[in-house]
């Protein structure tokens, strides 16, 4: 039946075109313009050709003499014009009112922005141009509500976390990313070949991605190719070059004196009479070393910022018949081990072109950034290509290529990953030790004390040492676009992506010196063994997708859109590892090197290997209704039937349906007459379920074997090969889901120049996977997961715009402000957990993200109120780190009277002292973008931030605590002591010095490891994120050297922060978030000057 | 164009449409699953090794009983034992293993690898479910591996003793007509199934008997088998054994060596003659155990062995210690004169010499507190430290089989000179002891054995049978042969003798206050010192009467242990274990509990 209809529509095609032959052919100009001035990309088209009109307006086509000529464009009504033989002819398009803006990317097809019925927030690439954020991801933070980006660490090449709408679920689950139609990862695109992106907060919208769009989606449309007058090209170039710099202070105590002093001082009230590092004299009071001690040596060093010749950092002294070194440096091991500033550049090549039947849009970049390490400094490397072609081989058929390729390379030292570094270098660095010897060797052990400088991390450093994580990854999508009869499209695609991660690390021995002369070497750790890792992860994917989409109008009122197809995925992750060890090179890295093992008695290579792979599959059968009357009411229906792999036949598919309603109040007849200054008001409402399939594993339901364990029962002489079995899994497995409602209202005032959009939503996940009911003890193994927590989050969010131009000097001023607003709050609804009994860390009622703790009603004044304190804080005051109460210690609120600070029964309602005194959870996230252009300038200023986000310090936060996490802090705050309570100052904010108060074992037993309303944080903050300031050439100037358009600016990231709620200036309060040890790559700000050519 | 188009479409909406399931179907190609494993023996071996792990390890030596005591008395001496709300024996994940193998193992094409493993799952079944009946009495009965949603299978109510044991004679039987008939020391054999039924039914058979009419056994069914079926079907098994297997004792070194050699060989493999199944332990394997520093250091639960057993051992002529009058004022150096071999093959004994040592070494007072040293599995002294020994342990071993068989038929009263000489009477000849003699025994019973002050036995079914005089000699026979292998506390659960942990636990005699040389071996062992007193310190363990170490008679008599500590062994409730609370609640009491275990559930 199709098949026959394409067949007669390519038939009268082919007759039209053969009579047009017999007609006299003549070249039509002209112009198309509209109120306000030329209109740039209009295509008039008339029997079998096409043209686009350029920068003026203008365009050339040739037709017969009695062609009628189609015009259209977007945002305006299509015009119909007959040539009547002229040569000449000047059109002028009508705005069309309902479009007003453009169409908006949803899942396999576009909508206008004013019959969207879900919640879909678009950011345009102009306002993502400029940033100097490395990736997609990181640029989106702040411009879409309800989309919450953070990040693990601070480092070049870090991946951000993308989360839409808070907590989706206990267990995890993040945001469904397409790039041009393909699973992918935001990192991998090319930020000045994105056009737009629509992310898709709601189920209504997600609805038509099934279970793969539970936590919502984000939609990446790359720039295509545009038909440019005579087939000519636009080539732009994108460049910028400059500098990164921590966003936190980096003024740590240098002075080996004091570093000694404050850390000897913080060791001795956990070990009484000792030391951490042994300089004699180490006991004398501050300030007063006694002449001849090490002590006195290195006061009078104290202000030596170098080494003053007259007083060397290292002294030889024979001790015990032995050389030794002695060391009275004063390093600040900060700047020692890192660079404040460091070099960052990129550049971009776009060319973009095409003529009547071909178009194509071709890119390039690079990306080069230098990490902080001063030896062996990391880099992060990033190149991105992308051909993007279409071709319409006839009127009714297109195809089109999307080619892409990523490269990131980050090669950095030490071992073990780069935060390993940062974790070595906050131990054992005393500010008094150096890092060389006067002969060259590296120093490692001291004769002061048992422990290691830096855990031995310049030795890391200073070596061979190498690691690099290598990604590439190529996409290819070929596409075909059916257009048979009027209304109908058919749409086919094929994607192949290829992925390999590849991970090298190489370590070597380490050597140091304790005495001159005699060089030891470190090959008895994993760190130090002469060993070669490599990985390489491969990682493909396929992905095919077929839909066909009709949309008729009926009597101008009935417009009516159907969309249906297939889609089937296919992914597959093969891993590899080797590991080789005794090289017969340390700077050549290769498995043909490795040599064989001296401990082997026959002399064989020591290599060990390992693999793994992994496969997942899906399909899915979609469809979608929409139908409008008059463009007033507005309904759409999606739903889709999905299919996974994960799960066993029988439970492998679920349904996902939604619905979606809007009225358009300002199109009703009796709004009219508020048209003048209220230009739209809409409603809507949405309502879907979804499945969710984001698990960990990849066989869920499958039991597998393991079988590489040796047994410990020995069977016929020998341990032999063991299988056993993974645990068993429920025999009632079951997807999670996503009920999910929304209401929206969307607003524009007073020529569109004010704009508001508002949206509400609640959504309950549902039957997630947690520990299941206790079985009896017969099932023979621990109970497995069942379907059994329900978890609702309610939120809302706001988008307020305006907009405006005015003349200032002869010349317009155009300037606009966005302000975006967020907000949620998740609860559980339904756990296991009838006693509420924190061991099983949910109950039903609890909020998410509630943060536990004391009340701390402040410091004892003095030792006799510490000792008679009648209240038992034995539990927080662990014995072994607290012998006894003093002055300057914490004095703990017995809230419920009974005498000791405790947790009562350990649940809710019994719970002693304990109680919730923050929330963990950021609040109140907001981005302010204001921005404004005039005579060539334009400037742009981005702020984000959180109202609020409570946080209690880790326990090992050596940034936060510094010597109060463990007594041998390396990074000690300048001035710390005036931090700290002292009977001179005591209202200081850290209580009396102590080793170990926050970090160690046992940390919930340590007055500062115990949770506490004292010591936690508000980490919300605002945050000047963007500003960018440039100046665009007049284009008479720059005409002369066929340059269309040339602009020089500066941009700069992360420029400043302001959080009033978080103690010091060591802490970034996105590193906060992360909430761990905060043991991580900082975080940094850049500062940029770049240029932008259009040819 | 249209020819291509239209063709590849078709073509792609076809396989879309038509794949479906199979599209979807993906299993792990890096680990094999239950569907793609189970295929070939390597696999199936593989697999059933964690069978294995449910055979003794380090327990096998230590024990709380009559006969072997520790620092601490356990909580089942004491009478001391509560409903745990969870564990306590009533563990399933070994049943639930071996289950998956059986129910899995169609998978193998190779009929004769099925029934191979087939019988060792089974016999590890019935091993498994043995132990549980000895523990429990009544337990619910599984066959195959329960899904987390089988509510029924979940909450199945215990079956009764008597349908389980049943059970594990029809899966003893499938292995003993289906395993391996070669012998091997490591492996379970058609050989090691026959050890266990003769083991299993001799349990069921005596407890049936000594508990007939008792709570314990109430709820069997009314067409249970008589007690008397166990036993005969036990010495049937036992006799076959005994007669087909061509095991037999091993008798390398003599009567002063053979029986020591048993416990003092590293590898079982030498000991094969006798040995049926043994642990294989191998310091090459990382694989060992801590038997040295389990009797050789003073921290880890010090084990000694108590008077009761060494004064039933006989003296070397056969005639008996506790005729002697002057056996309750005999010093350790007297006593240890002139008994059955075995003793000096035992304990530490004057004269005792540590293997490869020519030095002799004393009875350590500082592990040893009643002074009689165990030694069984203790080899040489750099072994002495936790996790270093690796003798191999013997599970089954020939010299059990006999013990059984003559028990099982004196309890029938079936028992011939014959039977004994087949049986008893190799363990004497092999360390040189004159043989028992039938007639003898039944007109002579030892009043020792059944002495009430000296936790003898009680039990008024042995006290009324004319036949209690080689029962006692039997039973003396398996406490000095068996001694330390974990066989004692299970005796005297089916004979229902729990009674005999309330009797004092004594060691040495001390006639006083003084410095001891218990060896006469010249070296002073063991210091006592009066209350008001101080210690002379010429020996490292110097013990404060009536405060580190009480004695029987006050100021002389026996090294008394424990003897501050409450007993109370409840006739009652003792013989089996309590079901956990967590598991009765969560079956909403379809898991019934023990006789007389107070748990606080209205269930």
């Amino acid at each position: 039946m199709l098949h026959k209809k394409l067949f007669s529509v390519l038939f009268i095609l082919l007759m039209l075109s053969a009579s047009a032959v017999a007609q006299q052919k003549m070249i039509v100009r002209g112009t198309v313009t509209d109120t306000q001035g030329p209109v740039v990309g209009a295509v008039i088209s008339a029997a079998g050709a096409n043209a686009v009109t350029d920068y003026e307006g203008g365009y050339s086509i040739s037709v017969p003499s009695d062609a009628l000529l189609e015009v259209s464009a977007l945002g305006y009504k299509t015009l119909h014009v007959a040539v009547k033989g002229r040569a000449m002819v000047d059109i002028r398009l009508e705005e069309d009112s309902i479009m007003l803006s453009e169409a908006v990317a949803v899942g396999y097809g576009t909508q206008k922005k004013e019959n969207l019925t879900g919640a879909v927030s678009v950011v345009k690439a102009d306002a993502l141009q400029d940033r100097p954020a490395l990736d997609v991801a990181h640029m989106l933070q702040g411009t879409v509500p309800g989309l919450n980006i953070t990040s693990a660490s601070g480092r070049p090449g870090q991946a951000a976390t993308l989360n839409i709408r808070g907590w989706n679920s206990i267990n995890g689950g993040s945001p469904l990313v397409l790039i041009d139609g393909v699973e992918g990862d935001l990192q991998y695109v090319n930020p000045a070949d994105v056009d737009n992106i629509s992310v898709i907060k709601d189920a209504a919208a997600a609805a038509i991605y099934g279970a793969k769009g539970s936590a919502g989606v984000i939609l990446v449309t790359t720039k295509s190719g545009s038909k440019e007058k005579d087939g000519r090209a636009k080539v732009s170039y994108s460049g910028r070059a400059g500098f990164t710099a921590p966003t936190t202070s980096t003024e740590y105590e240098s002075r080996g004196y004091d570093s000694v002093y404050i850390n000897n001082l913080f060791w001795g009230t956990y070990s009484p009479g000792t030391p951490y590092a042994n300089y004699s004299g180490w006991n004398a009071p501050w300030g007063q070393p006694e002449p001849g001690t090490d002590m006195y040596e290195l006061w009078i060093r104290r202000n030596d910022v170098s080494e003053n010749p007259a007083r060397p950092w290292v002294v030889v002294s024979n001790e015990a018949g032995q050389d030794v070194y002695n060391y009275y440096g004063n390093t600040d091991w900060y700047h020692f081990l890192y660079n404040d500033i460091k070099p960052t550049t990129s550049h971009t090549i776009t060319m973009r072109g095409g003529t009547n039947s071909f178009s194509y849009m071709v890119s390039g970049g690079y990306v080069y950034e230098q990490g902080m390490f001063r030896k062996n400094p990391d880099k992060y490397q990033r190149v991105n290509l992308r051909a993007k072609l279409s071709f319409d081989v006839t009127n009714w058929l297109r195809i089109g290529s999307n080619t892409s390729y990523f490269h990131g390379t980050y090669s950095y030292p030490g071992q073990g990953g780069i935060n390993n570094n940062f974790s070595k270098s906050m131990a054992h660095g005393l500010a008094s030790l150096v890092p060389y010897n006067p002969d060259g060797s590296i120093v490692y052990t001291t004769k002061y004390s048992k422990y290691e400088l830096m855990d031995g991390l310049l030795m890391l450093l200073d070596s061979d040492n190498v690691n690099e994580d290598k990604t590439d990854n190529i996409t290819q999508t070929i596409d075909f676009t059916l257009t048979p009869v009027k209304g109908l499209s058919i749409k086919g695609d094929y994607s192949y992506s290829f992925q390999v991660k590849r991970y090298l690390n190489r370590s070597v021995n380490g050597y140091y010196s304790k005495q001159p002369g005699v060089i030891s070497v470190k090959d008895d750790k994993d760190a130090f063994y002469d060993k070669l890792s490599e990985q390489s992860d491969v990682n493909t994917y396929q992905v095919f997708n077929l839909y066909a989409t009709y949309e008729n109008t009926w009597v101008d009122a009935h417009h009516f859109k159907a969309m249906a197809g297939v889609n089937y995925e296919m992914r597959y992750i093969k891993d590899l590892q080797l590991i080789g060890y005794n090289l017969y090179s340390t700077t050549l890295n290769d498995q043909d090197l490795v040599g064989p093992d001296p401990a082997d008695p026959d002399g064989k290579k020591r290599m060990e290997t390992g693999g793994g792979q992994n496969e997942l599959k899906t399909a899915g059968y979609f469809a979608r209704i929409n139908y409008d009357y008059k463009g007033r009411y507005l309904i759409e229906l999606n739903g889709r039937y999905d299919g996974s792999s994960r799960f066993l036949r029988g439970h492998r598919w679920v349904f996902s349906p939604s619905a979606s309603l809007g009225w358009r109040i300002s199109e009703e007849p009796f709004f009219q007459p508020l048209k003048n200054w209220w230009d739209n008001a809409k409603i809507r409402f949405s309502y879907g379920q979804l499945g969710n399939q984001q698990m960990s594993s990849y066989y869920p339901a499958i039991q597998t074997v393991t079988t590489s364990g040796k047994s410990s029962y020995l069977l016929g002489g020998a341990n032999l090969p063991q299988a056993t079995l993974s645990a068993p899994v429920s025999s009632g497995l079951t997807w999670e889901r996503s009920v999910q409602g929304n209401l929206g209202f969307d607003l524009a005032f007073l020529n569109n120049r004010l704009e508001f959009c508002a949206e509400g939503y609640i959504r309950d996940t549902k039957d997630m996977l947690t520990a299941g009911e206790p079985l009896p003890s017969v099932y023979g193994a621990s109970a497995p997961k069942e379907n059994t927590a329900d978890l609702r989050t309610v939120g809302y969010e706001l988008t307020i715009g305006w907009k405006d131009s005015f003349k200032l000097g002869g010349k317009p001023f155009n300037y606009g402000a966005q302000f975006v607003f967020s907000d949620y709050v998740s609860h559980i609804t339904r756990f296991n957990n009838p006693d509420k009994l924190f061991a099983k860390t949910y109950w039903e009622g609890q909020r998410y993200g509630d943060i536990w703790g004391y009340h701390v009603d402040g410091l004892f004044a003095t030792d006799e109120e510490a000792a008679n304190y009648p209240v038992n804080q034995i539990l927080v005051n662990d014995p072994d780190i607290v012998k006894n109460l003093r002055a300057g210690d914490m004095r703990f609120a017995d809230l419920d009277g009974d005498g000791a600070i405790n947790k009562g029964s350990e649940r809710v309602g019994d719970s002693g002292d304990w109680q919730v005194i923050g929330n963990s959870m950021p609040r109140f996230q907001y981005g302010i973008n204001l921005n404004a252009e005039w005579n060539g300038f334009d400037l742009a200023v981005f702020f984000q931030g959180i109202g609020k986000c409570d946080w209690y310090p880790s326990a090992e936060a050596f940034s936060f605590w510094g010597p109060f996490a463990r007594p041998y802090s390396t990074f000690i705050p300048k001035d710390f002591l005036e931090d700290c309570w002292s009977e001179s100052n005591p209202n200081a904010y850290f209580p009396a010095p102590r080793g170990y108060a926050a970090g160690g074992s046992n940390t919930d037993k340590r007055p500062l490891g115990a949770v506490n309303d004292r010591y936690l944080q508000n980490i919300g903050y605002l945050r000047l994120k963007n500003l960018t300031f440039g100046y665009t050439l007049p284009e008479r100037i720059t005409k002369r050297a066929s340059i269309s358009k040339l602009r020089f600016y500066f941009t700069g990231e992360n420029l400043f922060y302001w959080a009033p709620g978080l103690h010091g200036k060591y802490v970034d309060p996105e590193m906060a978030m992360t909430g761990g040890a905060l043991k991580l790559y900082p975080w940094q700000k850049s500062f940029l000057f770049g240029i932008d050519i259009t040819l | 164009m249209k020819k291509i188009v239209f063709p590849l479409l078709f073509a792609i909406a076809g396989f879309v449409w038509t794949g479906c399931d199979d599209m979807l179907d993906a299993t792990p190609k890096d680990k094999l699953t239950v569907e793609t494993f189970f295929t070939d023996e390597s696999q199936i071996r593989a697999y059933s090794i964690v069978f294995y792990e449910a055979f003794p390890g380090s327990e096998l030596y230590v024990a709380n009983d009559d006969h072997y005591t520790q620092n601490k008395l356990s909580s089942e001496e004491m009478g001391t034992r509560t409903p745990p709300s969870s564990g306590g024996g009533w563990s399933w994940g070994a049943l639930r293993n071996i289950n998956v193998l059986l129910v899995n193992l169609y998978r193998c094409p190779d009929a004769a690898v099925r029934t191979k493993y087939e019988a060792l799952g089974r016999f590890f079944r019935a091993y498994f479910y043995i132990n549980k009946v000895k523990r429990f009495g009544d337990v619910p009965w599984y066959d195959a591996p329960i899904g987390s949603t089988e509510t029924a299978a979940l909450n199945r109510p215990r079956d009764s003793r008597e349908f389980i044991m049943n059970r594990i004679v029809e899966d003893l039987d499938f292995a003993i007509e289906h395993l391996p008939e070669a012998h091997s020391t490591y492996e379970v054999t058609k050989w090691t199934a026959m050890a266990l039924k003769s083991r299993a039914l001799l349990f069921e058979g005596t407890f049936r008997k000594y508990h007939e009419n008792d709570v314990f056994l109430k709820t069997l069914p009314a067409d249970a088998k008589p007690w008397t079926w166990y036993l005969e079907q036990c010495a049937e098994v036992s006799r076959e054994l005994i007669q087909t297997s061509g095991y037999s004792l091993h008798t390398d070194g003599g009567v002063d060596k053979a029986y020591f050699n048993l416990f003092h060989t590293m590898n079982a493999t030498d000991l094969s003659d006798e040995v049926i199944l043994a642990r294989d332990y191998n310091a090459a394997y990382n694989v060992r155990h801590s038997s040295g520093a389990t009797m050789t250091t003073g921290s880890r639960g010090c084990p000694s062995v108590t008077k009761k057993l060494i004064a039933s051992y006989l003296m070397k002529d056969g005639t008996r210690f506790t005729d002697k009058p002057s056996w309750t004022t005999m010093s350790f150096f007297d006593e240890c004169q002139n008994r059955d071999p075995r003793l000096a093959q035992s304990i530490r004994t004057p004269g005792y010499r540590r293997m490869g040592e020519e030095a002799t070494t004393s009875p350590d007072f500082l592990v040893t507190f009643t002074g009689y040293h165990p030694d069984k599995y203790v080899t040489y002294p750099d072994q002495d430290v936790n996790e270093a020994s690796e003798i191999d342990l013997i599970i089954f071993r020939m010299a059990e089989i006999y013990l059984n068989y003559a028990e099982a038929l004196a309890e029938l009263g079936q028992l011939s000179q014959a039977d004994l000489n087949i049986s008893i009477n190799k363990l004497r000849q092999r360390v040189g002891m004159p043989e028992l003699v039938l007639a003898d025994a039944i007109a002579n019973p030892d009043d020792f054995l059944t002495n009430e002050a000296y936790g003898g036995y009680q039990s008024p079914v042995l006290l009324q049978n004319g036949n209690k005089g080689i029962i006692l000699e039997i039973r003396r026979e398996r406490g000095i042969e068996l001694a330390q292998e974990g066989h004692r506390y299970y005796d005297l659960m089916r004979w229902k003798e729990g009674k005999a942990f309330n009797a004092p636990f004594y060691g040495i005699y001390l006639p006083g206050i003084g410095v001891y040389d218990v060896d006469q071996n010249g070296t002073n062992d063991y210091e006592l010192y009066p209350a008001d007193g101080k210690a002379t310190q010429a020996v490292a363990p110097s013990m404060k009467l009536d405060s580190d170490v009480y004695l029987s008679e006050g100021a002389v008599g026996f090294i008394w242990l424990h003897k501050t500590v409450d007993r109370k062994w409840d006739e009652e409730r003792d013989y089996l274990y309590p079901i956990p609370t967590d598991d009765r609640n969560l079956t909403g009491g379809a898991l019934t509990q023990n006789p007389g275990w107070k748990d606080g559930l209205n269930f």
